[in-house]
Parts: structure tokens; sequence; C-alpha cells
């Protein structure tokens, strides 16, 4: 219903838009708008967590601009609408700007995003066919920023973002030594409010903005019906584990000020100094309560129990700052030196007081026992520390050739404070860290002939991992080519090498992971009205790690691979009043997770006037898993779409 | 808010709405200051489109409505001897290339913190350069930034490898719908460290700009963006596995950090209850659901 209605909402602002314009004859405007048919085979829960592509009216691009003034409007010299998949789509969005040359410039954009999930395979311990953890979600995005007298001396800023996240779901609830399949009901507002002023003093400038952001959550979660026997379905310590009932809610409000302030300043006319300085301190407040009746059991209290009741209030707080400087010297054309030093440090210092109270208690022996309820109070915090130096140069003008060479350098230091309630086995869970990267990147490009050849390389080399799948030695290398030098014919290539390594930590934490990305391009033009396309790629990669097995300290490899191959194919062409697009392309993983996936498609255009025309458009998607047949599916969609340019 | 946001929305485009149909042709643009001899448009159709083009309006506006070859010239030069030797292409400056580009950045030069112009990722080449993404007279109107065409097509014409990960993995962003492309993440003026990723104006990673709820702070965090980020577990570009993870089952995905096998590193060892032979603690995630950092409950749990 909610999407319904923003559906209708969005093709009455366009239509009211559009017949505004279309009286006015002369702005600039394009609308494409129909229908869109859907039809699933297979696995329909995958076609949405996967493309999510839905039936319905939809507005399939919009656009209108002017950057003329119009008699009658004197307030506007430049307005344009984008707009793109509203209505029906899994992602549209609406975005406006608007402004007259020196009084002010306004930008609003609204995105709306459908989220859906229901993997079959993904976190569903029994191996059934719907996954335990699903949702569908719908995420509202608007932004809007005014800046009223651009370019002058002061120019005032205001802006406002929100982002909404809401909509049904499902999730799993650890609980009694079981878990339980809960539906949830989940809607966050993240807003911020912003208001400050940039400056323009010649060869002094900059911008100071004060924000203040708002983050609200509200959850609440009951168990489905028939979820009471749980996942679990062997007794525990010889008693069936059950649930009668059991809702949990909690609502989160974080409010956080953001300050930035960014000052420029050109020493001399090739020579620009800058610096920064932002602060951001959340606090927030968290309380939750949950209830449950039933028969559980707890390994941290040693009983079972019938029901629980409980609460907890949290109070999580963030304060960080970052500041830093830049000079920047064009020293001739053609020539550029950078260097820049940033520090950023992050504190998190959180305290947490739950409560729980027991009820129905008795010894795993089966002995009676009053209620029982428990206390916790936490405190956990964590300190980042980053300090960042880097140089670049690049040297452009050598003919043909550019090279761009430079080195940086990033110290952190992570201090986290060990949590006695997470510890259940010693290790790993705070302590203090430091870890060095030295980085030396370089670039080099080439141009002539109609041929472009881009290179770049950056080598890494770090002292210490802070996590195991840390690096110590990573090599990334990249080559592209494209030539240009006929006029019907282009051709690109590109490969991709990445190697990284953690094996001085130890012969127990060798970490090895790399990429092989091959690609290949041919488009050919004989003539205006026909275009031909065709590409490869090889999408290799690779990892390995040991690990250890939990239940009985052993370890084993874990070993990643993907082993891909995309084959595509395109043509088109034009004739007349007619233009005809089609593409193909099929892709294959011989990795660790075998499946096959075909997408293909065409759109035919027909011009009948030169203010209106027909557009239809096929697309399939098909999915193949070859580790779980039921989650393949083949996705059809054809959209038929009346064309509009009055 | 929804509501508010929308109807705010809605009175901006009415007004402009009512404002375009109360026009019934543009007005002319002010009067251009009269000049003598030949004009750029005479030979050059550029000319006249570009009397819509930003750049041709910021200069009226700063030049009280002053127009014609005057705003040629501030790009190309002084154009008299180009026209008197009948258009000889050596004798006007031209915005091509490297050099091209030097034109560009004599008003284009002001840095950010975390952009440049003169030393950003794509800082001018022969290679890459401004006319490789912009159209200064020309764009279609459908483009934003004068680019040349959809942001998407462009980058993929040289980030080749990257487009074939969006066209081949069947988990990955939404790019070919518009409300996200490679420009929604990456800042093509950004400079080169870490791929000229965004973030949001206090820091944390990009991602949370549009996924907020995974911000925090939280009492119980996890990976946060201290030890690791986003890209620890997730490849934004596409991937084989559900919710673009990096590894096809989550308990491997899980285990290669928390494996205490060597000391000195953060990530604990899960109890021996963990029997990950058993489909109950395969998938982690049905008991952790919080792994993003929760409020509440120190093993993530809730």
């Amino acid at each position: 219903m909610r999407t319904l209605r923003s559906a209708f909402l969005t093709a009455a602002l366009a239509t009211t838009l559009a017949s505004g314009v279309a009286r006015a004859q002369a702005i600039p405007f394009d609308i494409e708008a129909g229908y869109r048919f859907v039809s699933v085979t297979g696995n329909e829960e995958m076609y949405r967590s996967q493309i999510n592509d839905r039936e319905g009216f939809l507005i399939r691009s919009l656009h209108i601009g002017t950057d003329e003034k119009y008699a009658g409007f004197p307030l506007v010299d430049k307005v344009r609408i984008d707009g793109a998949d509203l209505g029906a789509g899994g992602a549209g969005f609406l975005r406006m700007e608007a402004g007259l040359s020196g009084a002010y410039k306004l930008q609003f954009s609204y995105r709306n995003t459908q989220f859906f999930n229901a993997l079959p395979g993904f976190a569903n311990p029994l191996g059934l066919s719907v996954g335990q953890q699903t949702w569908d979600r719908t995420r509202q995005q608007y932004n809007v920023d005014l800046e009223i007298l651009p370019g002058k001396v002061i120019t005032p800023i205001v802006g406002y973002t929100s982002n909404t996240l809401s909509g049904p779901g499902y999730t799993t609830y650890h609980f009694g030594e079981d878990e339980f399949q809960l539906s949830q009901n989940l809607r966050s507002n993240d807003q911020e409010f912003r208001v400050g002023a940039a400056f323009n003093a010649g060869v002094v400038s900059g911008e100071v903005i004060q924000g203040w952001r708002k983050y609200h959550e509200i959850e609440n979660d009951t168990l489905v019906p028939f979820g009471g026997p749980g996942n679990n379905a062997a007794p525990v310590l010889g008693k069936n584990i059950s649930a009668n009932t059991l809702t949990t809610s909690s609502v989160t409000d974080v409010n956080t000020p953001v300050t930035s302030a960014f000052v420029r300043g050109f020493a001399l006319p090739n020579l620009q100094i800058s610096g920064f300085y932002v602060r951001s301190n959340s606090t927030g407040d968290d309380n939750a309560a949950e209830g449950a009746s039933g028969s559980f059991a707890s390994f941290a209290i040693s009983r079972f129990f019938t029901g629980l009741s409980g609460t907890s209030s949290t109070a999580p707080t963030s304060l960080s700052w970052r500041a830093g400087g830049r000079a920047e010297w064009h020293v001739m054309s053609g020539l550029d030196v950078s260097a820049g030093y940033t520090e950023r440090d992050q504190t998190w210092d959180n305290h947490a007081l739950l409560s729980e109270l027991y009820t129905g208690t008795s010894t795993f022996t089966g002995f009676s026992l009053a209620d029982f309820q428990a206390l916790t109070t936490t405190q956990t915090n964590l300190e980042n520390r980053e300090k960042i130096a880097d140089v670049q140069v690049s040297a452009k003008a050598l003919g043909p050739f550019g090279i761009r060479v430079g080195y940086s350098r990033i110290n952190q230091d992570l201090t986290v404070a060990e949590d006695p309630a997470e510890i259940v086995v010693p290790g790993g869970q705070g302590g203090t860290y430091s870890r060095s990267i030295n980085r030396y990147e370089g670039a080099l490009t080439f141009s002539m002939y109609g041929f472009n050849l881009m290179g770049e390389a950056a080598y890494d080399d770090a002292d210490a991992a802070i996590t195991r799948v840390d690096y110590l030695k990573r090599n990334r290398e990249r080559v592209r080519l494209t030539w240009k030098g006929l006029n019907w014919l282009t051709f690109g290539a590109s490969a991709f090498f990445l190697d990284q390594k953690n094996e001085d930590a130890g012969p127990l934490n060798v970490y090895t992971a790399s990429a092989r990305n091959y690609t290949a391009d041919l488009t050919v033009n004989p003539t205006k009205w026909l275009h031909v396309s065709g590409g490869y790629a090889k999408l290799k990669s690779d990892s390995s790690i040991p690990v250890r097995v939990p239940q009985n300290f052993t370890t084993f490899e874990s070993v990643n691979a993907e082993d891909g191959e995309l084959w595509q194919a395109g043509a088109g062409f034009t004739w007349k009043e007619f233009a005809v697009d089609g593409f193909w392309s099929r892709f294959n993983n011989d990795g660790t997770y075998l499946f096959r996936m075909y997408r293909g498609g065409f759109r035919a255009d027909w011009t009948a006037t030169a203010h209106a025309g027909l557009a239809v458009e096929w697309s399939v998607d098909n999915y193949q898993d070859f580790m779980m047949a039921s989650q393949s599916y083949r996705g059809d969609r054809l959209g038929v779409y009346l064309k509009w340019r009055p | 808010m929804k509501h508010l946001s929308l109807g705010v929305a809605a009175a901006a485009l009415a007004v402009l709405t009512a404002g375009s149909a109360a026009a019934q042709a543009p007005a002319k643009p002010a009067a251009a200051k009269v000049e003598a001899g030949p004009a750029c448009a005479d030979c050059h159709d550029e000319a006249n489109i570009f009397a819509s083009n930003p750049h041709a309006a910021a200069y009226r506006a700063s030049h009280n409505g002053a127009a014609g070859n005057a705003v040629c010239e501030t790009c190309h030069g002084d154009g008299t001897k180009h026209m008197e030797a009948g258009g000889d292409k050596s004798l006007i400056r031209t915005l091509h290339g490297r050099t091209g580009a030097d034109t560009c950045q004599t008003c284009h030069k002001q840095s950010a913190e975390r952009s440049s112009y003169w030393n950003s990722v794509h800082a001018s080449s022969e290679a890459v350069n401004c006319l490789s993404c912009h159209s200064i007279h020309k764009p279609g109107f459908k483009q934003k930034s004068l680019l040349k065409s959809d942001p998407n097509p462009l980058c993929a014409s040289c980030h080749a490898d990257v487009k074939a990960s969006f066209t081949a993995e069947p988990n990955a962003h939404r790019l070919k719908d518009g409300v996200m492309s490679c420009v929604s993440c990456h800042d093509p003026h950004g400079r080169a460290a870490n791929h000229a990723v965004r973030q949001t104006r206090s820091g944390e990673p990009g991602c949370v700009n549009c996924h907020a709820e995974k911000r925090g702070p939280f009492v119980y965090p996890h990976v946060t963006g201290v030890a690791g980020d986003c890209m620890s577990c997730h490849r934004p570009h596409g991937s084989p596995y559900p919710h673009q993870l990096t590894r096809a089952t989550v308990y491997t995905q899980c285990l290669e950090c928390h494996s205490t096998l060597s000391t000195g590193t953060l990530g604990s060892q899960p109890p021996s209850f963990h029997n990950i032979s058993l489909p109950r603690y395969q998938n982690c995630t049905t008991c952790h659901t919080a792994v993003h950092g929760s409020q509440r409950n120190p093993q993530l749990l809730k």
C-alpha cells in the first residue's frame, strides 16, 4: 500500500508537471511511461532477492531541463528535473535542481529503494525452502540543499536529509537455548538538519557547516504462529524447549551534532593550502523490553525456567574528530606536487544496564527454586587513532606519457577494552593494537595514435595485522588499454592482479588471497545505423586461511574460490523512425559456489512523430543454481512505454 | 516527516509548473553587447547551442548580460586571427588533451578535503582529461554536469572489469536503474587514495549514507570501520554470494577472523558447543543476528 501510494503520488506529480510544461511548449521535456509485465518461473523469492523488478505502472524516465529564463517566471533561470524507474521499479529516483544565477541554487532528490530478502539457503539452519530471516522493506530518502547567493562573498547554506527504512520481516531469536522465528516490524529514520555558510574572499575561501543528526528506530517482534517449538527439536538436558509467547520491543535514539570546517587559500597563484576540522559527538539511548512464557533453559543461570521479563537501558556514545592540512603546488603546466597530513580519532564509550527476571525456575535436576533476577551492568570502550601522511608527484607533460607516483604512511593505534560479559573462550576480545602501513603507488598513462594505455600499481607493506585477514603485504596492478584508431572500431582490454598475504604472523596464521581479472571488449560500427559488440571477462579469485573448528579445536583450511567466465554480445540498428538494441550475456561460475546466470533483452523504439513514440522493452534473467536447484528461477519482464516529448 | 517532505517537494514542483505554464515562450536573453565584426556563431552552430549552457549563463550573470564572442573567448582566447585566417584551427585555443584541461582549471581549481582537479585520481593527462567525460558545448540534455553520457557507461569505458562484475554477479547494487551510479560511491575528482570512495561528512564509510541503520554507535560494536570496514565482509561491485558477502558460507566468513590460532589479533573464538558439522551452527547469523553491532547483547544475539 505504501509503495502504491508513493507510485501514485509520484505519477501525479509527474503528470501535473508534464501538463504545465506541455503548455509552456518551450522547456525541453521528455517522459517515458507505461506498464511492465513480469513473469517468474522457479523460485520467486530468489528472483525478488536478486532482481525485484515488479509488475505495474512505471515512469521509465523523465527529464525536464532548461538553462533559460522564462517570461512570467523571473525567479528561475535554471530548472532541471530527472527521474527514473518510479512506480513499480525496484529503485527509483527523482532529482531536481533549480536556481537563479547569483541568487540561489536549490537541489532536491528523492530515492525509493525496495529491499527484499528471502534466501532459501542463507541463515536457514534446517534447510527449509523459505529462509527464516526475510524482509520486504522500503528505503525512502530525501535530500534538500539550498545555497543563497552562490559564488558571492558569503553564501548561506541550509540542508535537510531524511532516510527511512521500514517494513515487515522475519528474524530469528536465540532464547532459552533454542532459536525461535519472530515476525519483525522495523522502522528507522535518520535525519540531518544542517546550516552553515561558504565564504569566498578571493584568495581565501571555505565552508563551515553545523549539522544535527537524529536517528530514531522502533522495532517490535513477536513469535510467529506455530513457531513455539523453535528450531531445535532435540531436548536440552532432557527437557523440551518451547515458547508459548515471546515478544521483544526496542526504541533507539541517537543524537549527533556534526561540525565541519574547511578553508583553502592560495599562498601563490599556483600554491593551494587547505585545512579542515570535523567533529561529531553521538549520544545514544536505547530502551528495550522482552517477555516470554513457555519451557526454557539457561546455561547462564544454570536453570530451567517458564517465564522471563527483561528490560535493558543502554547508552552508546561516540566522539570522533579529524583534522588535517594539505599543500598542492601546481609547479607548471603538467607538473603537480601534493602533500597532506590527517589525524583522526574515534572514541566509543558505552554503558548498559540489563535486568532479567526469570520465573518458574528449577535446577537442571528438577528442584523448584524461587524467581531469579539477574542485573548486569557493562561498560565497553574503544579508541582508535589514525595518522595518515601522504605525498604525490604528477608529471604529465612528457609527450604522450603521464606519470604519477605517491607514498603514504598510515599509523593506526586501537585500544579495545575487554568486556567480561563477552568472554566465553579467553582471547581476542580486547587489547591494544598498533599497525603501520607503507603504501607506494604509481600510475602511467600513454596516449597516441588512438591508443590509450593506463597502468597503475600499489604496493602495501604493513608491520602487523589487527584481524587475521589483514594483509602484511599487498600488491595490486592494473592495466587498461583502449584503441579507437578507426572510426568504426573500438577495442578495449584490461587486466587486474591482486596478491595479499599475511604469512609472517606465525605458521598457523598464513592468509593468502589473490584475484585475476581479465576483460576484452570489441565494438564495431560498420555503418551509422548498425553496431555490434562482444566481450569476454574472466573473474577469478582465491583465498585460503586456516581456521579452528570450535567443537574439537582441530583446524581446517577455509578456501574460497571464484572462477567466473562472462561472455556478452550486443547489437543494435536504427532505420528511419525505428531503433532496436539487444544484448545477451552468460556468466558461469566454477568456483566454490556453482551457478550460471543468463541475462538478455532487447528494446525497440518507434518514433511515430516528433513528439511521441512507443518503446517495447523485454529483459530476462535466468539464474541456474547448481548447489541448490530449488533456488533457480527465470524472470521475464516486458514493458510497453509511451514516449512523449512535447 | 515523509509526508512533510513530499509536501515540500510537491509544492516546489507545483510552483515551478505554474511558472512554466505561465510562460509561453522563452524570454529573449538580456541584450548582448553589440560587437563589430563577425561573430563566432556565424560559422559555429555550437555558439548558438552554447547560449543555454551553464558556462554561458554564468558569464552573462557576472557580466551584466553581456554575451556574444566574449563568452567563447573566455576559454578559446582571442579569435580575431582565427577569423581573419578563414578559420585556421591552429590560431584558436582548443580544450582537447592535457593542455586543454589547463584552461578548464583556470576556473575549476579549488580543491576540497577529498577531491582535487589538480591531483585527483583522474588528474588530467593526455589519456584522461576533462573532455574524456565532459562535453562542454553539446551535452545531451538528459545529462547533468555536462557529461557526455550517463555516468555508468562513461566509467565502464575504462573500468571494464568493474562493469563485468556488475553484469555478471547475481548479487549486486542496482546500477541499471539510475538510482545508483558509480559516482554515488566514488568521486571521479577524488584523490587516488582508497579508490576515491566517498565518505560521510563525519568520516564514516560512504555506505552508511544509505545504510544509516548500520552507523551506530553501538554498545557492543563489531567491525564498525575500526578494525576492518564494510568491505571486510561485503563486495560492493557484486558477489556470487547472498548479501554480497565475500564467502560462500556464513561460518567460514566468520571463522576466518574468529579463530584464535595466533596471538595478537582481534577476534574471539566461538565456544565448543558451536558444532559446525550441524546445520544449526553453520549459519552463525541465525543466532548472532546483530552482526553490525548490538545495543544490548555482547554476543550480538539481539
